[in-house]
């Protein structure tokens, strides 16, 4: 049967009990919950009526009332939903592991009680689930901090630190939401003083004050698509290619690179988008030795300079 | 769904020949060869499909007399356990359903939240609404977490950034590790006779598995966490270094004392526990950052600037 035909029966199989669960649901309400248009729910709803026990006689069928709400007035048999499958399970409760092991951003009660409720529930579906372990989340920083200030939508005054620029700089910004990706926790806010959207990594909040003023983004203020990740690069970039040893491979993992080639000496022609010069003058120095700079020249000149001065200095004190 | 609710109602088993008889759309006649086998095809399709949505369909006979097998449902297997959730709990639920961006454990997530709403509970997950944690998991997860549970050897391509060549492994996997937001497998590695962890994403292609279930134990040990987590140390030591000024706020920022200017040159002291590393660190400023103390910083740093000098006048 096509893939619309199991979409649709387990559909149906969750419905009945979903609303046996709440008799008087305005039909509404349920689309909305059960994330359907309110014509789709009214299919589905007839469809039912012609469901049923065996015998298919008028009390053996599933039968409602149905207008503006509904109420199940017999279920034939189907009021409770389906177990959880193993995958399933498992989905739900790596992630509430997950959000237990990340400090400060769920109640971390609560989602321990909640994943020992569904654990047992889960019954034999669950054992899968208990061979992951989660360990080392993004630090809790200055999550409580913010959440407090997201909840009485007030502006917060931080010092923070742009990598790209190596400079620090102080700044008021109307928080909007928390990101948490992977290891690292961002806190997505209308920055006032650069008048957009900004993403600020927590780990380089220096400082965090909040306001008495309102947070008050304006409309156009939006937190950004995370689908396609995080990172986006332009192509107003300075792009960057750096041949680079056997040691310095781990940038082409944590670094979203637009081109690696392979040389046959094992060594690797690195091309990456660098925010500007001066971050890719750093980048290219803390590989040390291990790192050439092909392109652009001006940056290989850069590279060769900063050396050659900071060599100077160290001779200047007496080596 | 007539043919589900069927077999949860009947208490024997019911013949493919009862049940023809009894649900709608089944309806033929048996006599009329290709009629059947119509209606043969569509009821193992029909069970297929309910056997993957995970509904557990049942096949025997309910005494020795019976000659053909029949079908029903375990209404105990059936059925969701009654799960009471407080507000709190089913908001941590409804939150977790949103963490992955892998998009097949989103749609697990999310189909198990709609069981659990059939079931009852209520999700208003409202106070998370200005949270979003976001996991980004690796293709490698599910098949391997699948391995894991049925305990089937796996085998995959396998590549570190420092090999030249993937390598094919062989594993008997124990579990999965979620450390620092990044996945990994811990097993056996049957090729190398010994306990390994793998980092997912560095797995090319399929995992495959291969041999039988059940092939092999899964110490009980516990904590597969110290295979991949590096005990982490405190900085004991202290550098001072020199900073000029307005610059390198990098360094600036990890400072844990400021001393007095040297002329117009800003003097801090940061913390570091390998000297190499803390050379390799303070490199990346260039000019803008000397060390003035301890001597075994400035010993690795002026080495590191040499090299550098000496591949750069190489070029």
């Amino acid at each position: 049967m096509s893939a619309t035909g199991t979409g649709r029966l387990t559909r149906l199989l969750n419905l009945v009990p979903y609303l046996q669960a709440r008799p008087g649901i305005l039909v509404a309400d349920a689309a909305a919950d059960l994330g359907v248009t309110e014509p789709q729910l009214r299919e589905d709803l007839t469809l039912l009526w012609m469901c049923g026990l065996p015998g298919y006689g008028p009390g053996d069928l599933i039968d409602m009332s149905l207008d503006e709400t509904v109420t199940i007035t017999f279920d034939a048999g189907m009021s409770r939903p389906l177990r959880l499958n193993s995958d399933e399970a498992l989905a739900l409760i790596v992630a509430l592991r997950l959000l237990a092991e990340t400090p400060g951003v769920a109640d971390v009660e609560a989602v321990r009680r909640a994943l020992a409720k569904l654990e047992s529930a889960c019954g034999d579906a669950a054992p899968a689930a208990t061979r992951v372990e989660v360990g080392a989340m993004a630090p809790e920083g200055w999550v409580p901090q913010i959440r407090a200030a997201l909840r009485r939508r007030r502006a917060l005054r931080i010092t923070y630190y742009t990598a790209g620029r190596d400079a620090s700089s102080e700044r008021v910004i109307d928080p909007m939401r928390l990101l948490v990706v992977d290891d690292f926790t961002y806190l997505e806010a209308w920055c006032r003083r650069a008048d957009s959207m900004r993403r600020f990594r927590l780990d380089r909040i220096d400082a965090l004050t909040e306001l008495d003023e309102p947070c008050s983004p304006p409309p156009q203020a939006r937190p950004g698509d995370i689908r396609d990740g995080l990172f986006q690069t332009s192509d107003e970039q300075p792009m960057v290619t750096v041949r680079i040893g056997r040691d310095s491979r781990w940038v082409t993992e944590y670094y979203r690179c637009e081109d690696v080639r392979e040389e046959e000496d094992g060594r690797w022609l690195v091309s990456l988008r660098a925010a500007n010069l001066d971050w890719a003058a750093r980048f290219v120095l803390g590989l040390g030795a291990d790192a050439q700079v092909v392109a652009p020249p001006e940056l290989a000149a850069r590279v060769a300079g900063d050396v050659a001065a900071a060599l100077a200095a160290y001779d200047e004190a007496g080596g | 769904m007539n043919l589900v609710i069927c077999l949860l109602s009947t208490r024997r088993h019911l013949t493919a020949a009862e049940i023809a008889r009894t649900v709608p759309g089944y309806e033929h006649d048996a006599r009329d060869s290709r009629a059947h086998e119509a209606f043969q095809r569509k009821f193992e399709r029909d069970k297929a499909e309910l056997r993957e949505l995970g509904i557990p369909v049942e096949m025997g006979t309910d005494s020795i007399l019976d000659t053909e097998v029949g079908y029903r449902i375990a209404r105990r297997e059936y059925e969701l356990p009654e799960l009471h959730l407080h507000a709190d709990e089913a908001a941590a639920l409804g939150v977790a359903a949103r963490l992955w961006q892998h998009a097949g454990l989103a749609s697990r997530a999310t189909s198990a939240l709609a069981k659990l709403r059939a079931g009852g509970v209520d999700v208003d997950d409202a106070e998370y609404e200005d949270f979003a944690p976001v996991s980004t998991v690796d293709e490698a997860l599910a098949p391997m977490l699948a391995a894991v549970n049925v305990r089937r050897v796996v085998e995959f391509t396998y590549r570190v950034p420092s090999a030249d060549v993937a390598a094919r492994r062989r594993l008997q996997p124990w579990g999965v590790v979620c450390y620092r937001g990044r996945w990994y497998v811990v097993g056996h590695d049957l090729d190398r006779d010994a306990e390994r962890c793998f980092r997912l994403s560095r797995i090319l292609g399929p995992v495959a598995t291969t041999g039988e279930a059940g092939a092999y134990e899964i110490p009980v040990t516990g904590d597969l966490i110290r295979h991949v987590a590096d005990a982490p140390q405190a900085p004991s030591r202290r550098a001072t270094v020199r900073v000029r000024p307005g610059r390198a706020a990098g360094v600036r920022r990890r400072a844990v004392q400021i001393l007095p200017r040297a002329g117009a040159v800003d003097r801090i002291v940061v913390p570091y526990t390998d000297a190499r590393s803390l050379a390799r660190t303070l490199v990346r400023y260039g000019p803008d950052v000397t060390v003035e103390d301890p001597p075994e910083v400035r010993k690795e740093i002026v080495a590191l600037l040499t090299e550098m000098a000496a591949v750069g006048g190489a070029r």
